[in-house]
């Protein structure tokens, strides 16, 4: 493609920006307050949209002229739903914890009124006199965005507001450049996929574009199926164009004339935002036919995906869009040389494909100065567990677990201990407390047995048994496992039922080297990345937790006092406050009685180990424990 | 592909050669470097499900089947290290612990490549926990049962069933351990479209899909496999027949993923097991008018001094020879000189003549300078086809394989089917455009097709009369608009092949035939692609030996008849009544039949297994039919039974 229109693709172009500027311009700095309600699904699921309903209701009582928007998600989910509000001449206030009272009273004393109202703000997101700066909490000292940078900050359903801060800027630039010289941009950035294996971006680019044949074909992996992971989401909700900016210079390069965004069924909300999106970016000849103006035309197509986790997986992908069983498919032929229809094929995640606006706009050297050696740009991690600040955060790459956990997710609750993280979900691994110092990067993690992976991070304190958490995670894995091939639907059935074993108590010490070798096994074996991948937790926990295992097996003790079969509930006499009956009436199996001197015992052979008692008794004389194993309960007296 | 270019691999150290294109499991096999598969078959895709053939590659993280893996010039590969032989040993632990394989109550026992392995790799017990729930047996379909409990859920059936047969019944249900294989939508195979070919079934490694004529009947180790082409209908598939004393066990296809190796449910079953009665011992019509056992003597005797009489009294003109074309050449031609030379007749036929005196004159009403049969086109035009056009057929009733290749050609190439045939037929469900005309108006139809083919590609055919569209449309009683898609889907193909059988050549229509060519001229860019589904095994070669030569057939009313049905069952069409009118008829026959019943002598016939020899297949070619039985005693051979009674008169 040769680049004769370049001025032309920078006019149009400029006349596109400029009314979206003023536009921005007219909303963002005229005399209007705007009050933002951050309504992704997070947001939602918290009562975002309860809080709009709240602040329309209440504004609808005054007579003043208020913009209000719904915007995508901040990241801080651990606040939901949060309102951002600015008002002319006064700095703009990110509020956190609002229920729909909060917001009637924030309309009516601040919109209304002039009462900042303080008690509910987060912080600014500009320094000033009144309220102190957001960026001042200690998480900002290690956060950077990037693909969080507009999220929430914009109206995912108004283009406009994405080309005001810049958007689209890359793509007019790409279509003035050679594809070649976009891959060897993409490739001095450094960016690696972030789907979660981190493969290189430009040479995949540079394989599918390279392959023979006149037709190829986009494809944005939105599937996320990974329990506990949702940036995709977040991202496709709250900035959807910047997924689609990355397409069209993807497909671009590769030479892609169709495109597909695969998304989870189970996002209606993300596939509705990217349906407008492609709609506005269409009506401004931003995709369609002859983009801005130049010979490249691209479509793209939503695809709702079936729902299964290995769906996720690019060949399992690619046969799901072709209306096939979504199982995977041996590699090599890899997509890029063979993929959709058995055309070359790239596909990206989503993150990945909104890196790519960022770095034409601001070049491979401002991307690549990010991060460390091998692994550039910055990482988003979902926080999720036991730690204090739960949600999105984004942080350089290198940044250590410490800090992420700590500083941005504010430690662990209730002043309980850390033991581990799980990162990046099933497929990912458990790391100790030693590893809290480690930066973190893909091959960092890939060193200690864990990944990237989607991106989940789960913090487990010391109330959490290692071994469950094994199990848990690889029951999920065995369920998803699409059973095509022999190692992986017959190897996590094994494994897993060792591990159930465990945590009943009816393990034995040589299972623990069957387990490790058939781990291995299905580690090296499987046809694709699920089953591969699928032993990590399982190995992780027991080269770093192999003392929990070797109590569970050997003294049929549960250390987290987790494991229902290897613990049992205890009154203990001499905090028992004989005359309290709060235990008795909630025990569902009448399991619990008083003796002689009114002390409560609870009958271990009637127990189901529900644990209700263990809530019912009041605090003050927390007479109820756990124990493990449970012949430690004293024999019964009289 | 021979233009593929050699390459060169070291495998276990050793340099070996290959074609670039090749899997690594390929060019193992082709250097005789075992590398155990169960989930590999010959001709079916490649899916790496059973990690058997896992190979060491060099550069490569992990291990990776070779089945899948294609091979490179450079490639160093292991086939054999201790780690590998570890894994698959592995492997096959977890398959003996998935569901049930307690070999002792297993049909395949012996015959199983899940339990060959097992031996092979010395698994004497299985280190994990067996973990198999009670799943259940389908037994509804005729000859084959699934016992998904010996499942080892290759997907070798899924495929070969997608693949080979076309016909797409199979599918995986369910996910993970819990995966089924399922027919359909979960439906009983013997309620399901499943056409009962047994593709399947052969290629099921283990018991889990096993035949109800052959369960527990033998071993391969315990038999003799022969090789023997089937006779039953025109397409000749080769067979591999299991024979243990002096029985059949079963018979295999013997290319299961080639052409002509699949069979069909006749052809795999009905030939192994069938409820007919077979007849022993001559027969011949007692004073009381039953038939009583006689002695080969008097039987011969009985015959050969009737033909004299018949002669003698009425001419030779008054004897009528009738035989079945489900015998060799071999018989067909001692029955012809029998017939005309010893007997001094004219009058014989095969009980399928009357559709080549159709074809024969529909050919040379189309091309007038004297073709025959040879202006069809082999059977495997099929698959090279972009259009197929049926008419007047049901392959998969007839002639299964054929429709075998018809829809792979549809499901695989998308290739248009259009099924034409004014008696209701299930396989124009399975097509594009299905058009069924009033009865007897197919030409009408043809003619008006060749119209619109003739306009839309620009045929300057002058020789041609063609048909309105509206003329058509009042004699077929078809759509306007669905005649126009048909022609649409004709003219746009440029390699079609018309397809036809026995509706067109029972119709005694030489003009719909000759339609029919035209059509199909028109329609194919370079030349004429017509292939018909001869109804027999050997009905091409009993017309080329002249059997069928005879005008007029259908007029004559003999006093005496001889009918040579060895092992066919199969009657009807005009000369039965013929037959059945004649003063004395003699039958030569394996099976009790009607017929047979009504005949004043019958002599015992042997039935295919029984004898050997050469057979001319639909499209032409010559294949040999091979003895797997000893007859049993006192059956004769049916050239020598001929000419005894050839000597005898
Ligand atoms: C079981 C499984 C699930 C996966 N799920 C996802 C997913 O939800 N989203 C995703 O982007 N990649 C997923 N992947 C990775 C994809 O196969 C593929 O590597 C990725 O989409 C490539 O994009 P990237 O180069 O941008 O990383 C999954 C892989 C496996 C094995
Ligand atoms: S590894 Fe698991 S999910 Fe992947 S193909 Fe094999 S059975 Fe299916
Ligand atoms: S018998 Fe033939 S048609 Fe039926 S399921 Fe098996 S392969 Fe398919
Ligand atoms: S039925 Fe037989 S061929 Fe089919 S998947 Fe099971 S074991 Fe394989």
């Amino acid at each position: 493609m040769t680049v004769i229109a370049s001025q032309d693709i920078a006019s149009t172009f400029q006349n596109i920006r400029d009314h979206a500027l003023s536009r921005w311009q007219e909303l963002w700095d005229g005399s209007k307050p705007i009050i933002m309600v951050s309504a992704a699904t997070c947001g939602r699921s918290a009562g975002a949209l309860e809080v709009l309903e709240a602040v329309k209701d209440e504004l609808s009582r005054g007579q003043q002229d208020v913009q209000v928007m719904e915007v995508g998600c901040m990241g801080h989910c651990y606040a939901e739903p949060l309102v951002i509000i600015k008002k002319p001449g006064n700095p703009t206030v990110v509020y956190g914890y609002i229920t729909p009272e909060k917001a009637r009273r924030l309309v009516k004393d601040y919109i209304q009124g002039e009462d900042i109202s303080p008690e509910f703000a987060l912080g600014a997101l500009e320094e000033n006199e009144l309220i102190p700066s957001i960026y001042d909490l200690p998480r900002f000292k290690h956060e950077k965005y990037i693909l969080l940078e507009n999220i929430g900050r914009i109206d995912p359903e108004d283009i406009d507001q994405y080309i005001a801060k810049g958007g689209y800027e890359a793509l007019a630039n790409a279509l003035q450049m050679q594809p070649e010289d976009i891959i060897e941009e993409v490739r001095k950035s450094g960016l690696r996929g972030r789907g979660g294996a981190g493969f290189s971006t430009a040479q995949k680019w540079e394989v599918c574009r390279s392959s023979p044949g006149k037709i190829k074909y986009l494809i944005c992996n939105a599937d996320e199926g990974d329990p506990g992971a949702f940036m995709d989401r977040a991202i496709l909700e709250s900035d959807p164009h910047s997924v689609i900016e990355g397409m069209l210079i993807a497909a671009y390069t590769i030479g892609a004339r169709h495109g597909y965004i695969y998304v989870r069924a189970e996002y209606p909300l993300a596939v509705h935002r990217a349906e407008i999106a492609l709609e506005q970016a269409e009506g401004l000849g931003l995709l369609g036919k002859n983009i801005l103006g130049s010979s490249f035309s691209f479509d793209i197509k939503p695809f709702q995906g079936s729902g299964a986790f290995v769906c996720g997986e690019e060949t399992a992908l690619i046969a799901s869009l072709e209306g096939k069983p979504g199982l995977p498919h041996h590699r090599p032929p890899f997509p890029a040389t063979s993929g959709l229809n058995g055309k070359p094929t790239v596909i990206n995640n989503v993150k990945t494909l909104a890196y790519v606006p960022p770095i034409i706009r601001n070049g491979a050297d401002w991307f690549a100065s990010i991060g460390t050696e091998k692994s550039k740009g910055t990482a988003v991690f979902a926080l999720a567990g036991k730690v204090v600040n739960t949600g999105l955060t984004e942080v350089p790459m290198g940044t250590t677990l410490r800090q992420i956990i700590f500083d941005v997710g504010g430690g662990i609750p209730k002043g309980r201990r850390f033991k581990a993280v799980q990162i990046g979900g099933p497929s990912g691994g458990c790391l100790p407390e030693s590893a809290l110092d480690m930066p973190i990067d893909f091959d960092s993690l890939k060193e200690v047995g864990a990944m990237m992976g989607s991106g989940g991070m789960v913090v487990l304190d010391e109330d959490d048994c290692m071994v469950e958490v094994a199990r848990y995670f690889l029951e999920f894995t065995q369920r998803e496992s699409c059973g095509k091939c022999t190692m992986c639907r017959l190897g996590t059935r094994q494994m897993l039922s060792m591990l159930e074993d465990f945590t009943c108590g009816r393990g034995q010490m040589q299972d623990l080297e069957t387990l490790k070798e058939l781990a291995e096994d299905v580690r090296i074996g499987s046809l694709c990345g699920l089953g591969r991948t699928s032993p990590n937790p399982v190995l992780t926990t027991m080269r770093y937790f192999r003392d929990e295992y070797k109590a569970h097996i050997e003294e049929k003790r549960c250390p987290a006092l987790m494991c229902h079969d290897l613990i049992a509930y205890y009154i203990l006499p001499e905090k028992c406050e004989r005359s309290c009956d709060a235990c008795v009436g909630t025990c569902t199996v009448e399991a619990i009685s008083s003796n002689k001197q009114r002390v409560k015992v609870i009958d271990q052979a009637k127990c189901v180990k529900c644990g209700t008692c263990l809530t019912a008794c009041p605090l003050q004389y927390n007479a109820v424990i756990k124990l493990s194993p449970p012949d430690k309960v004293p024999a019964a007296k009289g | 592909m021979s233009d593929r270019k050699e390459i060169t691999l070291t495998v276990n150290g050793n340099q070996v050669k290959g074609k670039e294109g090749d899997t690594v499991l390929q060019l193992c096999r082709a250097n005789n470097i075992y590398v155990p598969t169960l989930c590999f078959m010959e001709g079916l895709s490649n899916v790496g499900a059973c990690r058997l053939c896992v190979v060491e590659i060099d550069g490569e993280r992990r291990i990776n089947p070779s089945c899948t893996y294609p091979a490179r010039d450079g490639l160093v590969v292991r086939t054999h290290t201790p780690n590998l032989e570890k894994y698959r040993r592995l492997i096959l632990e977890l398959m003996f612990t998935e569901r049930n394989h307690f070999c002792f109550f297993c049909a395949a026992s012996g015959d199983c490549e899940l339990q060959a392995q097992a031996y092979r790799y010395q698994m004497d017990h299985a280190r994990y926990p067996y973990t198999f729930p009670a799943l259940p047996t389908d037994t509804l379909n005729d000859f084959m049962v699934i016992d998904h409990n010996r499942c080892i859920l290759c997907g070798r059936c899924v495929r070969v069933c997608g693949e080979v047969v076309g016909n797409h019944t199979l599918d995986f249900s369910r996910r993970g351990w819990r995966t089924l294989i399922a027919a359909d939508l979960n439906q009983p195979l013997g309620e399901s479209s499943c056409i009962s070919c047994g593709a399947c079934l052969q290629a099921c490694p283990t018991g889990a899909i096993f035949s109800k004529v052959s369960a527990y009947r033998g071993r391969t180790s315990e038999g003799k496999v022969i090789h023997s082409i089937c006779s039953l209908c025109g397409i000749g598939c080769e067979i591999d027949v299991l024979v243990k004393d002096n029985n059949i066990v079963r018979i295999d296809g013997a290319n299961l993923a080639g052409l002509k190796g699949q069979l069909c449910l006749m052809g795999r079953f009905q030939q192994v097991y069938n409820e007919n009665q077979r007849i022993i011992t001559p027969l011949i019509r007692n004073k009381k008018g039953d038939l009583e056992p006689a002695s080969w003597e008097d039987a011969m005797k009985l015959i050969t001094g009737k033909i004299k009489d018949y002669k003698a009294y009425y001419g030779a003109s008054s004897i009528a020879g009738f035989a079945s074309s489900l015998c060799p050449s071999e018989t067909l031609e001692a029955f012809v000189k029998f017939m005309r030379n010893t007997i001094g007749t004219s009058f014989i036929d095969t009980f399928d003549g009357s559709g080549y005196r159709a074809v024969i004159q529909g050919i040379s009403t189309f091309s007038k300078n004297g073709k025959g049969l040879e202006i069809e086109s082999p059977l495997e035009s099929i698959m090279d086809a972009d259009c197929v056009m049926v008419v007047g057929s049901n392959p998969l009733e007839t002639h299964p394989v054929a429709g075998s290749y018809i829809l792979r050609a549809k499901t695989q190439k998308k290739v248009n089917v259009i099924v034409v045939d004014s008696r209701p037929n299930t396989f124009g469900f399975r097509s594009d455009i299905y058009l069924r005309p009033d009865n007897g108006s197919e030409a009408a139809l043809l003619g008006a097709l060749e119209g619109l083919v003739a306009k839309k590609t620009k045929s300057t055919e002058k020789s041609m009369r063609f048909i309105s569209l509206g003329r058509a449309v009042e004699k077929t009683g078809l759509d306007k608009d669905a005649i126009q898609k048909a022609a649409a889907m004709l003219s746009r193909a440029k390699n079609p092949v018309i397809v036809y059988g026995d509706g067109v050549l029972s119709a005694n229509n030489p003009k719909l035939i000759a339609r029919l060519l035209d059509l199909a001229k028109l329609a194919n860019h370079d030349g004429l692609k017509v292939i018909s589904l001869k109804p027999r095994g050997n009905s091409r070669g009993a017309w080329e030996l002249g059997l069928a030569n005879q005008d007029g057939m259908a007029k004559i009313k003999p006093k005496m008849a001889y009918v040579l049905f060895s092992d066919d069952t199969f009657e009807t069409g005009d000369w039965v009544d013929q037959v059945g009118q004649a003063e004395f008829l003699v039958a030569q026959a394996s099976y009790r039949s009607q017929l047979t019943d009504c005949a004043d002598v019958v002599l015992p016939s042997p039935i295919w297994a029984e004898r050997k020899g050469k057979y001319v297949s639909l499209d032409g070619k010559v294949g040999h039919s091979q003895k797997v039985l000893e007859p049993s005693s006192g059956i004769k051979d049916d050239v020598e039974i001929i000419t005894k009674l050839a000597k005898g008169i």
